[in-house]
């Protein structure tokens, strides 16, 4: 019987991590492709989920139409999570220039993406107050019992689905051309340039990847636990962040890897030590991870290093 | 004379496999005025590096005044009288002329004198010598700007005045006349003789070979890594490996430098 | 003093006090993300100190930097070891540990929050602003500030000057915490109440982006951005929602155009010389 209960903690615990997966490897394409630890990500998430609610609850701004579909609501808070985060492009890399290369100056772009989280996320709360939303699909109660196990099927789908996602991306970069510029400019930024590549059009590519991850996971987070809310990025956020250390810095599958063991430790320690102990569990394994082993189980050892 | 303020000894040092420095091994005589010439890519700055301790060397050994400076760490070494300049200006940008010049002090500061505030007591606090030497050398103070609004020449001045605020007994100089015109390499020039005359040893990197002949009376060359010629100034020419190793290169012994 | 005036110059204070935390680490070229963490610190000794012991006010302030600072003292070794984003996360994980500890802890209220028994007047925050106010500008007016400096604009250099950066680092790490904490005591004293959930990333964000809008060049920085951020929305009187979103634009905005803060030496420099040149035409 325990052992049932725990292997049932388990499985919820990969579901969840599921949802961390994508947002963890959007904050880990930022940081190993710009060495940007971009902190607009848990708003570009929650905007995604909050435009897909509203889009679905009310329709096209200017009562240009009555609600959407929520399929095709889900698709539009993508697009504009994408277009948000090609804005965050514009206002933190095309006017920054390295002048004296000293501290503070390497922590101007995070600083940036902190006022751009606040900009969305008080966009949002102005709009549409703090209230938590229902938001409805055709899925509710599709579980499927395996052996005495409940697995749901919207997450098992989703954790299919981010692993896809993940792999592509994966594919991207090491196949394609576009792939191949991103990883140069990776390495050095300035000998990519040399080699001819036009970082100022390559650039916008990793914040539309980065706002593509964000919008697909809100949607998965929206079908799989109905409703969305204005701090539903906190929440994600700080989670993806740890399981982007826990699988190191840049790499990608270390972002999959970080994410499903951020959700089981989260539900176990809330199993085992209740609802509010998850917070220490992830926090301080990540601290030691940062202190002890900075490039993570699967990271390089050169990003981030001394830079932000 | 053979009184001998720096000796290397067999240094060698690599960079993931390629071989910067083989055993390259030259004495440094008190008080003189010492060049290290080579071509770009010879291994000079490292050698540099591995002098102020930024790297460890492979093998072979420091000795400074004598001593072994293995395990002395980089910032200690400023104590025992090895100061330096860079290649790159590495100036502080946000400090003032003063303030990076006193930055040169740190190593002679008292530890009670470290908390005196500098506006108000600046007798004690060395502000006073600071501002005596700037004069002295002719370098305004430019009150109200810091310093990376500054032209390069005035900087590159600013930082060897900075390298001997630490009362240094062997200056390390990094291609000072690079990027100034030849009124200022003049005037650098002197200065340098100026300060030799104050007892300091120099050991300088430099492409400007005008500028290294009618300064330095002893000199080194690398190339590859390797020492090919040690000894005075006034023979470099006749050195068949020397000339070998500058025949085609962009570095021209005799003419302006490249 | 009008019941409100004086909310205000409170929050001021303790506001000003917090962004001195952050600023001491900041001129040293690190990031600390993770204030809120030793603000809470220091405002749960403060409550435990009055509620458990009854120890006077100046005793639990005094304990609440105390605190604040050999904790600081004591994480700094492990993470000053970071660098850049690493020191940013680590700092940023320290804060999340701590409001984690205190929400799973029955003795320190966990989440419902605890009372304090104890009261200051805005008085006491506002003496407290002003002694920590001179202590940073004398900090800075130093060698030690100096060397700070030199150690936030290159650190290979400032270390081949002889600098001790380390000593630097954790020194600033520990005096940091320790303002911080003292921040955190006066919060807890003033407004009587306390709940980990105050404690949160937000505050933290907030706080170090007062820092670096307000420039970490010069000592002057921390003091203008904290009453700047303060001020303007109370005196605009706009919802708190419009405040936070203003904030950004203006975050965005300052990184584009002025990246260094708002006061710099250089701008420092040119209006000493005008006073000073006017006061020697009269």
């Amino acid at each position: 019987m325990f052992f049932e209960q725990v292997l049932q903690q388990i499985i919820n615990g990969l579901m969840l991590g599921s949802i961390y997966i994508s947002v963890a490897v959007a904050f880990t394409l930022a940081i190993g492709i710009l060495n940007f630890l971009n902190f607009t990500i848990p708003a570009l998430y929650m905007f995604a989920g909050m435009v897909g609610w509203s889009l679905s609850h009310y329709g096209l701004p200017f009562g240009l139409s009555g609600p959407i579909k929520w399929w095709f609501a889900l698709f539009i808070g993508i697009n504009c999570a994408i277009l948000a985060s090609l804005l965050v492009e514009r206002f933190t890399y095309r006017y920054f220039k390295m002048k004296h290369g000293d501290a503070t100056e390497h922590a101007i772009p995070l600083v940036s993406s902190l006022g751009f989280l606040l900009i969305f996320e008080y966009l949002i709360l102005i709009a549409h107050g703090s209230d938590t939303r229902g938001f409805s699909t055709p899925f509710t109660n599709l579980d499927w019992r395996v052996a005495g196990f409940i697995i749901s099927i919207p997450q098992l789908i989703s954790l299919i689905l981010s692993i896809l996602i993940v792999a592509a991306l994966s594919y991207l970069l090491i196949r394609t051309k576009v792939g191949r510029a991103l990883r140069a400019i990776a390495e050095n930024p300035d000998a990519a340039t040399l080699m001819g590549i036009d970082v100022d059009r390559i650039v916008p590519v990793v914040f539309i990847l980065i706002g593509f991850l964000c919008g697909v996971s809100a949607s998965i987070f929206a079908i799989n636990y109905h409703e969305v809310s204005p701090y539903m990025g906190d929440h994600v956020g700080t989670k993806a962040i740890a399981a982007m250390v826990i699988g190191g810095l840049g790499s990608v599958w270390g972002a999959i890897a970080g994410g499903l063991i951020v959700g089981l430790s989260e539900t176990l320690s809330i199993y085992f030590f209740g609802a509010s102990s998850a917070q220490i569990t992830v926090w301080s394994l990540l601290l030691l991870l940062v202190v002890f082993k900075p490039t993570g189980l699967f990271g390089h050892n050169a990003i981030g290093k001394g830079k932000f | 004379m053979s009184e001998f303020i720096l000796k290397l000894s067999n240094i060698s040092k690599s960079f993931g496999g390629v071989k910067v420095l083989e055993n390259v091994s030259f004495d440094v005589e008190k008080g003189s005025r010492h060049a290290l010439i080579g071509p770009n890519g010879a291994g000079k700055t490292t050698l540099f590096n591995v002098i102020s301790g930024i790297h460890d060397p492979e093998k072979g050994t420091v000795y400074f005044k004598g001593k072994d400076l293995r395990g002395v760490p980089s910032r200690k070494r400023i104590h025992k009288g090895l100061s330096r300049s860079f290649q790159n200006i590495r100036l502080m940008p946000h400090l003032s002329v003063l303030e990076n010049v006193m930055l040169g002090q740190h190593s002679r500061i008292d530890f009670v004198d470290m908390f005196k505030p500098l506006d108000f007591l600046s007798k004690s606090s060395g502000k006073g010598e600071a501002i005596e030497t700037l004069k002295s050398f002719g370098i305004d103070l430019h009150k109200g700007q810091t310093v990376s609004s500054l032209p390069y020449g005035i900087r590159k001045k600013i930082e060897v005045v900075r390298a001997l605020m630490a009362k240094p007994s062997l200056l390390l100089l990094d291609e000072p006349a690079a990027g100034l015109n030849t009124a200022e390499t003049k005037k650098l020039r002197d200065f340098l003789k100026e300060v030799s005359r104050r007892g300091i040893t120099l050991l300088l990197v430099d492409h400007d070979m005008p500028f290294v002949n009618s300064l330095c009376n002893q000199v080194s060359v690398m190339n590859f890594g390797q020492l090919i010629y040690d000894g005075p100034i006034s023979e470099l020419k006749n050195d068949r490996k020397v000339l070998e190793a500058y025949l085609g290169s962009e570095n021209n012994l005799e003419g302006s430098n490249a | 003093m009008s019941g409100y005036l004086s909310g205000v110059l409170a929050i001021l204070g303790i506001n000003v006090i917090f962004a001195y935390s952050i600023y001491i680490t900041a001129a040293t070229g690190q990031l600390n993300l993770g204030g809120a963490g030793f603000q809470a610190i220091g405002a749960y000794a403060c409550a435990i100190l009055s509620n458990e012991l009854g120890l006077p006010i100046y005793l639990t302030l005094i304990f609440s930097a105390i605190l604040g600072g050999a904790i600081s003292f004591l994480i700094a070794f492990p993470v000053l070891r970071t660098k850049g984003v690493y020191m940013v996360l680590a700092t940023f994980a320290i804060a999340e540990i701590v409001a984690g500890i205190i929400l799973n802890s029955d003795f320190l209220g966990g989440p419902t929050g605890m009372i304090v028994n104890n009261y200051i007047e805005t008085e006491v925050v506002l003496v407290v602003a002003i002694i920590v106010v001179f202590l940073g500008f004398y900090i800075m007016s130093t060698r030690i500030g100096l060397a700070m400096r030199a150690v936030h604009d290159d650190e290979a250099v400032a270390d081949l000057m002889g600098v001790n950066k380390r000593a630097i680092q954790v020194s600033a790490f520990t005096i940091g915490g320790s303002i911080a904490g003292l921040s955190g005591g006066l919060y807890a004293l003033y407004f009587g109440f306390i709940e980990a959930q105050y404690f949160n990333a937000n505050i933290s964000i907030f706080v170090l982006l007062y820092v670096l809008i307000g420039g970490t060049q010069t000592a002057w920085g921390p003091l203008l951005g904290a009453s700047f951020f303060t001020l303007i929305p109370e005196a605009l009187r706009i919802g708190d929602d419009w405040r936070f979103f203003i904030f950004g634009v203006i975050i965005v905005a300052m990184m584009i155009l002025r990246p260094e803060g708002i006061v710099t030496r250089d701008a420092l420099d040119r209006v000493w010389s005008k006073l000073f040149s006017r006061k020697s035409n009269v």
